[in-house]
């Protein structure tokens, strides 16, 4: 394991070398700064994992120190410990309302401040390390293809991407994304990638044929935002989702209900079958015209007078007067529409009628 | 002519007398207590290394363990001391000795002797004009002035700091001018105050003794002092002390 690195940020150059002694005998990697501005600018630079900071300091003080650094997500995580000669309370009080991690009081032993400094950055590494298996886990969990590249090549994935693809992960890991895409697909989002990567756009998501190992192109979601930079490079991470269902409303209808009757112990076959697929009538992508044109070829030109001022809830009495004809012969044309849609009445049929879209209301 | 609060009878003002004292001789505890931690850190964590590894650090660190110690130790004295004068000098105990001094070789000692490190020293930059002749005064108190009003230049600003001593037959004239975060103009009345500190410097480590000593120095050596200041530009103190040959 590598030295841990201690930022010092402390005014007074006798004491912020000593500081400096006492922890590089101990094993720690130490940076001085000797003010708050350079502290703060070290705080980015050298990313320490922990930071030792005295209060009295002009025209920065440690107060501000603090407040500038826990601002930003890069260093607000760094444990922050406070050397101070106040050792009043109401001064204790204030540093620890900040959030500082400790404080220690000049004079101090050496053992208690290696000692706070160990506790600290332990903590520190305890909380790094569960929010990174926590992430780690929800990486892999996830029923779909997440991958970490630097818009080139793929440096993390995670099993569900590499069961999408078919390809053993530890051959998709020195791949580049270009050999995983066809030609066309990579065409359009190259443009793309490349603006994430220089941080003109911060993410994109298009549909793309993916060569797997299976068949020869399939077609996926892709969605890509840009991770973090480091040294130059932008890291991107890529989420790769199944294209969205495109069946129809009807058929979905129609597999809910076959599952409901499965579930039942009904089994959808044979007659049954027939009939309920009639019902929802495939194919269910139906123009206007083409409504019409079935409704027309089903029902005789009465039949669908009938079936329409039916649907609009009038009774047998007024259709016959509203179409001239005898309450027998509406009768007769409903008894025709329900046998032909198989209905036991003339709600079923309204319903069959409406369910299809075979009257305009 | 000053004016004693003590000589009214009214009780209520003499405990309101009595809590300003209680108070503001907390505050002195606390500045004096605070100003001391820093160095007493350096020694104590210094030693404990020491003991801790018996002696068994690398030649370099042993060294640099020594001498952090002895700059803290005799940053403490310093203090010390500076206290012990202010505090005989108000009893008025503090009398000026005069005998001849080579002003050209007092200077460098000066120098030496504020700069705490070779970096410090070579920010002050001394421009002299000297008489020949020796020049009579008290040169404990003239050095004890002085350097607190070099330490005091080379702690408020980060640039360079010019010292520049004009010797003439009956006077010798001083300036010293930094270009720091200057006295804030309406705390001027203040900076000879002991233990007032003006509100820029807070944050600054000292407890607000230096320009008091500094004060008292000069009248007992017979001279005067006065300065210009503005506010994160610079201040320039001139100092004027009366040759006591004649």
């Amino acid at each position: 394991m590598s030295a841990k690195k201690v930022l010092i940020i402390e005014d007074d150059q006798g004491l912020s070398r000593t500081l400096k002694n006492v922890l590089t005998v101990n094993g720690y990697e130490v940076q001085i700064a000797n003010t708050g501005a350079e502290g703060i600018q070290k705080a980015y630079e050298y990313s320490p994992d922990l930071i030792l900071c005295d209060i009295n300091m002009s025209p920065i003080d440690g107060y501000q120190v603090y407040n500038i650094l826990n601002d930003s997500s890069i260093t607000n995580k760094i444990p922050f410990i406070y050397i101070s000669g106040k050792s009043d309370l109401e001064d204790i009080r204030l540093g620890m309302e900040l959030g500082v991690d400790d404080y220690i009081v000049k004079p101090f032993s050496n053992e208690e401040l290696l000692k706070s400094i160990k506790v600290r950055l332990a903590k520190y590494e305890k909380l790094m390390n569960a929010g990174k298996s926590d992430y780690q886990a929800l990486v892999e969990l996830s029923p779909n293809g997440i991958f970490l590249f630097d818009g080139d090549t793929i440096y993390e994935i995670n099993q569900a991407f590499s069961e999408m693809i078919g390809i053993e992960s530890n051959d998709l890991k020195k791949m580049n994304l270009k050999d995983l895409l066809t030609d066309s697909s990579y065409a359009i989002i190259q443009s793309k990638i490349f603006k994430c990567s220089n941080g003109l756009i911060k993410n994109f998501d298009e549909i793309i044929e993916v060569t797997t190992a299976r068949r020869s192109s399939d077609q996926f979601k892709l969605y890509v935002t840009t991770s973090q930079k480091y040294k130059g490079f932008t890291f991107m991470i890529g989420l790769l989702a199944p294209v969205e269902n495109t069946k129809s409303k009807e058929q979905n209808e129609y597999d809910r209900l076959v599952s409901i009757l499965s579930e039942e112990k009904v089994d959808v076959s044979g007659e049954l079958a027939m009939k309920l697929q009639k019902a929802f009538d495939f194919p269910a992508v139906q123009s206007q015209s083409s409504q019409k044109l079935m409704s027309e070829s089903l029902f005789s030109k009465r039949e669908q007078e009938v079936l329409k001022l039916s649907c609009k809830g009038l009774p047998i009495k007024i259709i016959a007067d509203e179409l001239s004809i005898s309450d027998r012969t509406v009768e007769k044309h409903r008894a025709s529409l329900m046998e032909k849609t198989g209905s036991k009445n003339i709600v079923e049929v309204i319903i069959y009628a409406l369910k299809n879209e075979l009257v305009d209301l | 002519m000053t004016f004693n609060l003590k000589d009214i009878s009214d009780d209520k003002v003499q405990d309101l007398v009595r809590e300003a004292e209680f108070k503001s001789g907390k505050q002195i505890i606390s500045l004096i207590s605070h100003e001391m931690r820093t160095p007493l850190s350096i020694i104590s964590s210094n030693v404990q290394l020491l003991k801790s590894f018996r002696f068994n650090l690398d030649e370099k660190m042993v060294n640099d363990t020594f001498l952090l110690c002895e700059e803290a130790i005799s940053s403490l004295t310093d203090f010390i001391e500076n206290v012990y004068f202010l505090n005989t000098a108000f009893k008025g105990e503090v009398k000026a000795r005069y005998s001849p001094v080579d002003l050209n070789l007092f200077i460098d000692e000066v120098v030496n002797k504020a700069a705490d490190s070779e970096f410090n020293r070579s920010r002050i930059k001394v421009k002299k004009e000297i008489l020949m002749d020796p020049f009579f005064t008290d040169r404990i108190l003239l050095m004890r002035c002085l350097d607190n009003l070099l330490v005091n230049a080379l702690n408020f600003s980060s640039e360079d700091i010019q010292l520049e001593v004009l010797s003439r037959e009956n006077e010798l004239v001083i300036t010293i001018e930094d270009q720091g975060i200057g006295i804030p103009g309406e705390e001027k009345e203040l900076v000879f105050e002991p233990f007032k500190r003006c509100s820029n410097v807070k944050m600054i480590s000292g407890c607000g003794i230096g320009l008091p000593i500094v004060k008292i120095c000069v009248g007992l050596l017979g001279g005067s002092i006065d300065f210009t200041s503005k506010l994160n530009q610079g201040t320039e103190f001139i100092i004027k002390i009366r040759n006591h040959e004649c």
